[in-house]
Order: C-alpha cells, then structure tokens, then sequence
C-alpha cells in the first residue's frame, strides 16, 4: 500500500494530466458528433477485422473435419453415380441387371501417408487397413481415375502399387473403342506409362482416352487412366506403343478410395472353374 | 500557489479572445489565433505542478464551453501546462529562476523558443481535434502554422511591451 501511495506521489502530476486528456477526449467525444462518427466507424473496422480474423482462423482449424466430410459426401456421390450409369446402360441395353453386378462397387475412403515415386519399384501406403475394410488385390482410385492396386494389408494399413511399378500392369483400352493393350512402365518419368500391343491397323490419335478395361478385375469398365501424347512404332513394325499422360499424379494424391466389388468372390469363383 | 494577479489576467485574455478573437471580421477562416494561452505561458515558477496542470484545465474548460467545442480547449491547455517547464528546462536553469517567465527574465530569444514550441502544440492538438480527420490536412496544417505565426507575433509584442 506504502509503494502505492509512494508511486502516486511520484508520479502525480503525470496520473492528473492523462486523466484530465482522457476525460477532455471523453467529452469531446460524446458531445461532437463528427468524432463520435469517427470513432465509431474505426472501432467498428477495428472490431470487424477482429472477428474476421477469428472467423478465419476458426475456419482453418476447422477444415480438417470440413475435409472428412466433403471425402465422406464424395464416396457416396461416386457409389451413386456408378449406380445410375449401370442403371443407364441397363435401360439403353435392355439386358438383365446381373450382367453389370460387377459395376456394384463400394468405395472406401483413404489417405495416402507415404509414397516413392523415383524408383523403379514405387509403393504408397495407405491410411486404413483391414479393420477398414481394405482386402488385398483391391482397386485405388484417385479422384482423377486409377490410382494403383492394394499388395499387401494390415490391421491399420495397407500397401498399394501404383501404375508407375515396373511389374504393376493393368488391362485398358482406348475409350469408346474396342482396342486393347496393356500398361508397362519403364521406370523413367512418374507422369508416363506406355500401352503396348496396340494392332498398327486400329485408328489411335493423340489426345485418345485411355480408359480400364472390362478384363480388369480390379477396376469398373471404364475407368479412366490417361490420355495419348505419343505413339511409336514397335521394332517388329506390327504394333504400336503408345505413352500415356497419367492422370493421377502421384507426387500430389492425397485422397484416395478403395474399391470393393460385391460380387467379385462370385465372378473368381466362376473363373477358378474352368482351370 | 499561483499568485491572483495570473488569474486575472488569464481572465482578461479570455474576455479578449471571447469579444475579439472569435468574432473578429477581419480574420479569415485561415487564420485563428489563441491569445488566451498567453498567460499560461509566463505562469511563475517555481510552481505547483497540480495547481498549473488545473489551472490549464479550467481556462480550456472556459474556452470550450464558451465555444460550444467541449474537450478540444482543455486537451490544448492541459498539454501545454504539462510540457511547459520541460521546454523552459532545455532552454534555462528553472532552479536560477525565480518569478514570472518573460523574455527579460529568462533571455528574449529563449522565451521566444519555448513560447513557439508551446503555441504550436496548442494549436496543433486543438486543430487537430476540431478537424479530428485526415481529409483536409494540408488546410489544417495551413491553419495551424498561419494561425501558430500570428499568436507568436502577439505574443513577441506583448513581451516587447512588458519590457519597455
């Protein structure tokens, strides 16, 4: 209390000029109304940007959950869609349902928490695993279309090659025709694979789709894949080689969805019979 | 305490500000002295800081409520009293001096210094607050330094006066 008055004491003469300046501002304020206005607008931006910065960053810490929900309303838009184009193909068709049970899919979402892509035999692993779901020799997509094929699953992860393997190779074709061919890559660059075995007869241009077959077990008919930015001529002068721009860039994918056919045990079970 | 003698003639400054100063036709809207601070700059010293502090106070209080302009006047006079003997320190002893602050007693070049700082800052607060925006700054400005020249030219005459 002593030090108190003694602070006081000693610095009296400055505690009575600031409070006289604040009680002269105090007054001007509330009696002029051109600085009433002033302060007013200036402690409403002040305020303003105050609860924008707050919103902002409650928003931030907020997009984590935002993203897990936007994934979640994704897998169920996707698991629609590839309902109502099998519903469509059904109509335009006029075939039975069954014929395209193997376009019944169930996705599952995933993260990809790790990845190589510059070396010859490249793996992602995946945020989910067996409790989730995820079964080995599974399908991946990305949001762009094929992401890779699940090696290997544990309780918690799973293992994914991706086209860029050196031995990851798929069955595709060009989209909305009947040619056939099979992806390779050669190890060099994580952006392109080829398609070898291309006939020379088949009409393939630059630009071309190229899309999962309906041979692939792992993938709906359809899927996409990349698109044609080059085309060779293989050694034995028959066949065409064609390097493919991937559309899942493996360097950035992060969301991911495994794939589970309802009816794949049944259509392996089918084939396992004619061995 | 402030002797009476400083009253009255704060008082007789107010009524000269008040009759002439604020009505006066010849003046423009560029220019408007405030002679009423003039007193306030030749209080005594040694002197009671709270005394001279509330003596500001009250004269500004006067001004504002004689102007319709509330707080402007007091801020002005309060910084000024508050300032004062730190500027009249940076110019002379305070302790060699005794008595009432004029240009005989503490040099004329010297009181003419610390009556400029002082009257600038007067009327830089006061200005400042009476516009209280930036939109028309380089007005204000020119108001506050042609109405800062024209009180220190009173001010210089009334010293020169005091002396003959």
């Amino acid at each position: 209390m002593d030090l108190f008055f003694e602070y006081i004491k000693k610095h009296g003469v400055l505690i009575l000029f600031i409070t006289l300046e604040l009680l002269a501002l105090t007054g001007l304020i509330l009696t002029k109304n051109k600085p009433r206005g002033v302060i007013l607008s200036t402690t409403n931006t002040i305020a303003g940007n105050i609860h924008n910065l707050f919103h902002t960053t409650r928003q931030y810490f907020g997009l984590y959950s935002e993203n897990d929900q936007l994934v979640d309303e994704n897998t169920q838009l996707r698991y629609e869609v590839m309902q109502l184009r099998s519903r469509v193909r059904k109509d335009q068709e006029h075939v039975s349902t069954y014929l395209f049970a193997d376009e019944y899919y169930e996705f599952l979402p995933a993260n990809v928490i790790s990845r190589t892509v510059d070396q010859q035999r490249n793996y992602m692993t995946l945020n989910k695993g067996r409790r989730d779901g995820f079964k080995v020799d599974r399908g991946i997509l990305c949001a762009k279309g094929v992401y890779g094929i699940i090696k290997n699953v544990s309780e918690h992860y799973s293992l994914v090659v991706p086209l860029i393997h050196v031995r990851s190779q798929l069955n595709v074709r060009v989209a909305h025709t009947s040619i056939y061919g099979v992806t390779k890559w050669d190890g060099v660059n994580y952006r392109y694979i080829s398609v070898g075995d291309i006939p020379k007869s088949a009409h393939v241009n630059k630009g071309d789709t190229i899309v999962t077959s309906n041979f692939s077990h792992y993938f709906p008919d359809g899927t996409p894949v990349g698109v044609v930015v080059k085309k060779t001529v293989d050694n034995d002068d028959s066949f065409y080689t064609l390097k493919v721009l991937l559309f899942a860039d493996y360097e950035q994918v992060v969301d991911v969805y495994g794939l589970e056919e309802e009816y794949r045990n049944e259509r392996l079970f089918l084939e396992s019979q004619k061995q | 305490m402030i002797p009476v003698k400083y009253y009255i003639r704060l008082l007789f400054a107010l009524v000269i500000q008040l009759l002439f100063f604020e009505n006066a036709p010849l003046l423009s809207s560029w220019t408007h002295p405030y002679i009423y601070i003039l007193p306030l700059l030749t209080l005594p010293v040694p002197v009671n800081r709270y005394a001279e502090l509330l003596t500001g106070a009250g004269v500004g209080l006067i001004m504002d409520l004689c102007t319709n302009n509330f707080g402007a006047n007091i801020c002005a006079c309060c910084t000024l009293c508050f300032l004062r003997p730190l500027f009249l320190q940076t110019v002379q002893d305070l302790e060699r001096v005794k008595g009432e602050i004029s240009g005989a007693v503490i040099g004329r070049r010297e009181y003419l210094r610390v009556a400029f700082i002082c009257i600038v800052i007067h009327h830089t607060i006061l200005f400042g607050l009476e516009a209280f925006t930036l939109h028309h700054l380089w007005k204000t400005l020119t108001v506050i330094i042609l109405s800062s020249a024209i009180t220190c030219i009173i001010a210089a005459l009334i010293d020169l006066m005091k002396r003959k």
